[in-house]
């Protein structure tokens, strides 16, 4: 990382030079991703341009995998918009070093705010000296994590048919969720979504129409809003 | 009802693009001037729970019922699960929880 970046080109470099590592655990599932698109029965267009049009890794997933069991449009559209409702926190958290910048600009690092982009940006942001081209820094992860989601997609499209089942590869894919959220576990409250949110999957995992998976959600939220009530109730009358 | 009735190339393309639409708009609106600057603090709480609570029922059913079906019998990607579980907590990083949950599964397959 830079200390004191203080051009727009070094800003973008940086960006770009803090996204790549993340790019090892990127890749793969990206590659999984443009597989399981083809094989969900998705034309290779659809498939390629999900990561265009949605790009959100873990809503392109659950995409596939409702279409591929015929769920209703409705269902499929609540859920997916569920899964990327984290995005808007994102933003929040970055809307005051933004505010300044012209729409077009906002435009395009909204679309660009990603999990990863947004991970490794934030830092920069928070944690080193502000500059008038911090912005630069966001374009370079965004941009970074969007060409390598496409190149890996695009990848996955042409391999998929090669690639043996024995592989298992789609495995890859509830991995790389165990890697994202196992660190969060530490907090009470996370982990009572956790539980309640996989409870509730599982139960639920036969009702018609997919409905499960946007009730799991909503039912771990508010297990989690109620957890974290009632315990900082009781730190309160300590 | 249209339910196990595969949607039409035309259905699917809405879909992405309505699904496109609102994600840009999740992402965009918290940048644009039409949202105030602060939201309220338990709204800002609950959307911290999000991935938690959207990505393990997906984490529960690909290795419960990887296909559709509830299996337990025979199924190496809940031991290769759980490792990776620890492997995570240890070591908090994606790449060496995804090789090791991956050979382990590879691994137990060979081996049973």
């Amino acid at each position: 990382m830079t200390v004191s970046a203080s051009d727009k080109k070094s800003e973008f470099l940086a960006g770009i030079r803090d996204e790549l590592p993340l790019q090892l655990g990127v890749f793969p599932f990206g590659l999984v991703f443009g597989i399981a698109g083809i094989e969900s029965g998705l034309s290779a267009l659809q498939t390629f341009f999900l990561s265009t049009i949605l790009f959100g890794g873990a809503s392109q997933i659950v995409f596939i995998q409702l279409i591929a069991s015929g769920t209703p449009l409705p269902v499929l559209i609540a859920s997916v918009s569920t899964i990327n409702l984290r995005h808007a926190l994102y933003g929040v958290s970055v809307s005051r070093y933004l505010q300044h910048l012209p729409v077009g600009w906002r435009i395009i690092l909204g679309y660009l705010l990603t999990d990863e982009a947004y991970a490794i940006s934030i830092r920069r942001f928070t944690m080193q000296p502000a500059s008038a081209y911090m912005h630069f820094h966001l374009l370079g992860t965004g941009l970074t994590l969007w060409l390598c989601w496409h190149l890996s997609t695009a990848c996955g499209i042409l391999l998929g048919a090669t690639i043996p089942d024995y592989l298992q590869l789609s495995f890859a894919i509830p991995l790389t969720f165990i890697a994202v959220i196992t660190p969060l576990l530490r907090q009470m409250p996370m982990l009572v979504a956790t539980l309640v949110s996989g409870a509730t999957a599982v139960m639920l995992h036969g009702m018609p129409w997919n409905l499960w998976l946007i009730i799991a959600a909503f039912a771990g939220i508010i297990a989690a809003v109620i957890a974290e009530r009632l315990t900082s109730r009781e730190a309160r009358s300590l | 009802m249209i339910v196990s009735e595969p949607l039409s190339d035309m259905l699917i393309w809405c879909a992405i693009i309505i699904c496109g639409i609102i994600t840009f708009l999740t992402r965009f609106l918290p940048l644009s001037r039409f949202m105030p600057k602060q939201i309220p603090q338990s709204v800002e709480k609950a959307l911290g729970y999000v991935p938690a609570a959207v990505l393990t029922p997906i984490i529960i059913t690909a290795i419960l019922l990887p296909d559709g079906e509830f299996s337990l019998d025979g199924n190496m990607r809940l031991p290769a699960a759980i490792i990776a579980v620890v492997i995570a907590m240890l070591s908090g990083s994606i790449m060496l929880t995804l090789l090791s949950g991956l050979g382990l599964l590879w691994l137990l397959s060979y081996l049973l």
